[in-house]
């Protein structure tokens, strides 16, 4: 054997053992179709419905086990699964590039949260350098119009004016340079952005920088216009390279410290459920259910949880491991779920260790927390949620204003539930009126004080008759040491 | 006959299932194709089937290719992710070599997963991929050159971020 090939042989070797460590699920031969295939080739239609039949039943029952409702467990609601097709069939309108349309995951805005991903059919060259692939992808997002993109989403990308024909690289007259992590994409636009006013600059930026950055290994973009070090969107100056959390909207960063909470650690089966905009716009919920069986256990569960930018093997940036000792869920196989934040769940199993681990596959690195509930026992992880009512230690999930006559003109209740880890438990808020002034105040509780799993509320604040129009319900914590703002979320109210 | 096939099944179904989601990078695609393959076999009577695991590789590796023509998503996760606890590198590298095997072309990563994970001679990789003989060698050093080309990008930018 040649050298050559015994270097081949070492790679081929290493590749065989990385293939053989893939987790499968092994379908039983009682539930394989062979098992219930028919022996004789005459009745080949038959065969090919209960081949059918066989895997619509094995559809449903992966469907149902991922959309069974949990009971006693308020707030996660059945999550329909991610739809198998993308969700336009049409491909964009003026697309220059002769490739066949596959479907492509990109980005769209949506009004005061990050941006929302989707499936939609684009042009993108196979097997294509990634400089390419980012801007066939931008030159995509241009040509959907509305009803082709994620519900509740919009386009800023469809406003930008394609530049005149013979412009240089591509159809959106872009060129993209990659040096490390850093995508530098250069735009030569004529007559310009197209879009007004501070939220739609912002939105059209958050759009292309997630865009740009879901090409595997680029984490930052470096948007341009050309012949300038910088990109002037509207009012907006653009003039370094900018992460996905540098224009997600939240105004703090997600802990990346690791979260150990001690606890008992009894022999438990999991199971988990998940749901993505159902409980607040943005927000995603994992949980998973303990399942102490005879024993009864009803303490806190032992368990661990970190957040670390993801490899480049998986889609998403972001990744968030939970692992729990003494914990087995028979599940083997991952899950595509495709709704941001929330790209997929892995569910994995050490072999030295008899822990079990979920891994949540994110689009970013947005902030998360963790909640404990009981009876049965949950860990609640809870990822993102609307930037505005979400701080470091605050996090709002529903307000709802509730009136017994129209314009509470006689008494008025605001519906307030969230999540929070604030000193001793007590979460200070107060209403202002249109023009900023406080009209009512007040502090409730939480159902836990300043730990490292949150605290749960879900409350009822009186606002005062004859309150109308605009208003804003402001939640913080008072320091403990001089009484100042900490962790300021704010929420908008209408009241009509 | 049953028991020859569960027999049949049991030991050459988690291989096949493996194999068909290093090529095709889909899990649901995967088994799918697998259990279409074992359906094939069956119809087709397992005394008509000289070596029945590359025949069952490549039946599964066109079911593989045809649905992917059908629905080709630009990115796929692989199933569950091992465990890391048995050392971040070999883990990363592990995925870096299963990444890096998903650029490659089709036809080069069906050739590379026969022969290393399969273990088909030369001339079973000609015969059931339909090539002439004498090129899977090269194609398949081309495809190896290739992967050691990708790997190694990996481990550098892994290292430029620590």
């Amino acid at each position: 054997m040649t050298e050559e090939r015994r270097d081949d042989e070492i790679i081929g070797r290493a590749l065989s053992r990385a293939i053989e460590t893939i987790d499968v699920n092994q379908t039983p031969y009682e539930r394989s179709r062979v098992a219930t295939a028919p022996v004789r080739r005459s009745i080949f239609g038959v065969w090919q419905i209960a081949t059918a039949a066989t895997a619509i039943v094995l559809a449903l029952a992966i469907g149902s086990w991922l959309t069974r409702p949990t009971d006693g467990q308020p707030g996660v609601a059945a999550s329909p699964s991610a739809p198998a097709s993308p969700i336009s069939s049409v491909a964009p309108t003026a697309s220059a590039v002769q490739a066949p349309t596959v479907p492509t995951w990109l980005y769209f805005a949506r009004d005061g949260l990050p941006p929302i991903g989707g499936f939609v059919n684009a042009n993108i060259p196979p097997n294509s350098r990634p400089e390419s692939r980012i801007d066939s992808r931008i030159s995509a997002l241009a040509g959907f119009a509305s009803g082709q993109i994620p519900a509740g989403a919009t386009n800023p990308m469809s406003l930008v004016a394609r530049p005149a024909a013979g412009a240089t690289q591509s159809s959106m007259g872009m060129s993209v340079r990659i040096q490390g992590d850093l995508a530098t994409v250069e735009f030569d636009l004529n007559p310009g952005w197209g879009v007004r006013g501070a939220a739609q600059s912002q939105a059209l930026l958050q759009q292309l920088v997630y865009t740009i950055t879901e090409e595997p290994g680029i984490r930052r973009a470096l948007i341009t216009e050309k012949g300038k070090p910088n990109a002037v969107i509207d009012q907006l100056v653009v003039d370094k390279p900018l992460s996905r959390e540098d224009v997600s909207g939240f105004t703090s960063r997600a802990s990346v410290d690791p979260l150990q909470i001690g606890g008992a650690s009894t022999t438990a089966k999991l199971s988990t459920n998940y749901s993505v905009d159902s409980l607040a716009p943005g927000l995603a919920r994992f949980v998973i259910t303990f399942d102490y069986g005879t024993s009864g256990a009803t303490t806190d569960p032992q368990f661990s949880a970190s957040l670390f930018p993801s490899t480049n093997a998986t889609t998403g940036k972001a990744e968030l491991e939970i692992t729990i000792p003494n914990g087995s869920d028979t599940t083997t196989t991952a899950t595509q779920v495709d709704r941001s934040p929330l790209r997929w769940i892995a569910v994995g199993k050490s072999n030295s260790s008899s822990s079990q681990t979920y891994r949540l596959g994110l689009d970013d690195q947005r902030p998360w927390r963790a909640i404990v509930l009981s009876n049965p026992t949950r860990i609640v992880i809870d990822i993102g949620g609307t930037p505005s009512s979400v701080s470091d230690r605050i996090a709002v999930y529903r307000a709802q204003v509730f009136m017994a006559t129209p314009a509470c003109s006689t008494t008025c209740d605001l519906q307030l539930s969230g999540a929070a880890r604030v000193f001793e438990a007590n979460v200070v808020w107060r209403v202002k009126d249109s023009a900023g002034k406080v009209i009512a105040n007040g502090h409730f509780l939480t159902s836990l004080g300043t730990s490292a799993v949150w605290g749960t509320f879900d409350t009822s604040i009186q606002l005062p008759s004859g309150l109308t129009g605009n208003a804003t319900l402001e939640l913080y914590e008072a320091s403990p040491k001089d009484g100042s703002e900490q962790g300021l979320v704010q929420v908008p109210l209408l009241i009509r | 006959m049953t028991d020859r096939w569960r027999e049949v099944y049991e030991r050459e179904y988690p291989r096949l299932v493996r194999a068909l989601l290093a090529i095709g990078r889909d899990p649901a695609a995967a088994e799918d194709a697998a259990q279409e393959a074992f359906v094939k076999a069956h119809r087709t009577g397992l005394d008509n089937i000289e070596k029945l695991p590359g025949w069952l590789l490549v039946v599964g590796t066109r079911e593989v290719f045809r649905r992917a023509k059908r629905a080709r998503r630009e990115d796929e996760v692989w199933a569950s992710l091992p465990p890391r606890d048995d050392g971040f590198d070999t883990t990363a590298d592990r995925i870096d070599l299963l990444a890096a095997l998903g650029e490659l072309p089709d036809r080069q990563r069906a050739i590379v997963v026969a022969r290393y994970y399969y273990g088909l001679s030369y001339d079973e990789i000609a015969d059931h991929f339909d090539i002439k003989s004498g090129t899977v060698g090269a194609t398949l050093h081309q495809a190896i050159e290739r992967l050691r080309q990708i790997q190694l990008a990996g481990r550098l930018a892994r290292g430029a971020m620590r």
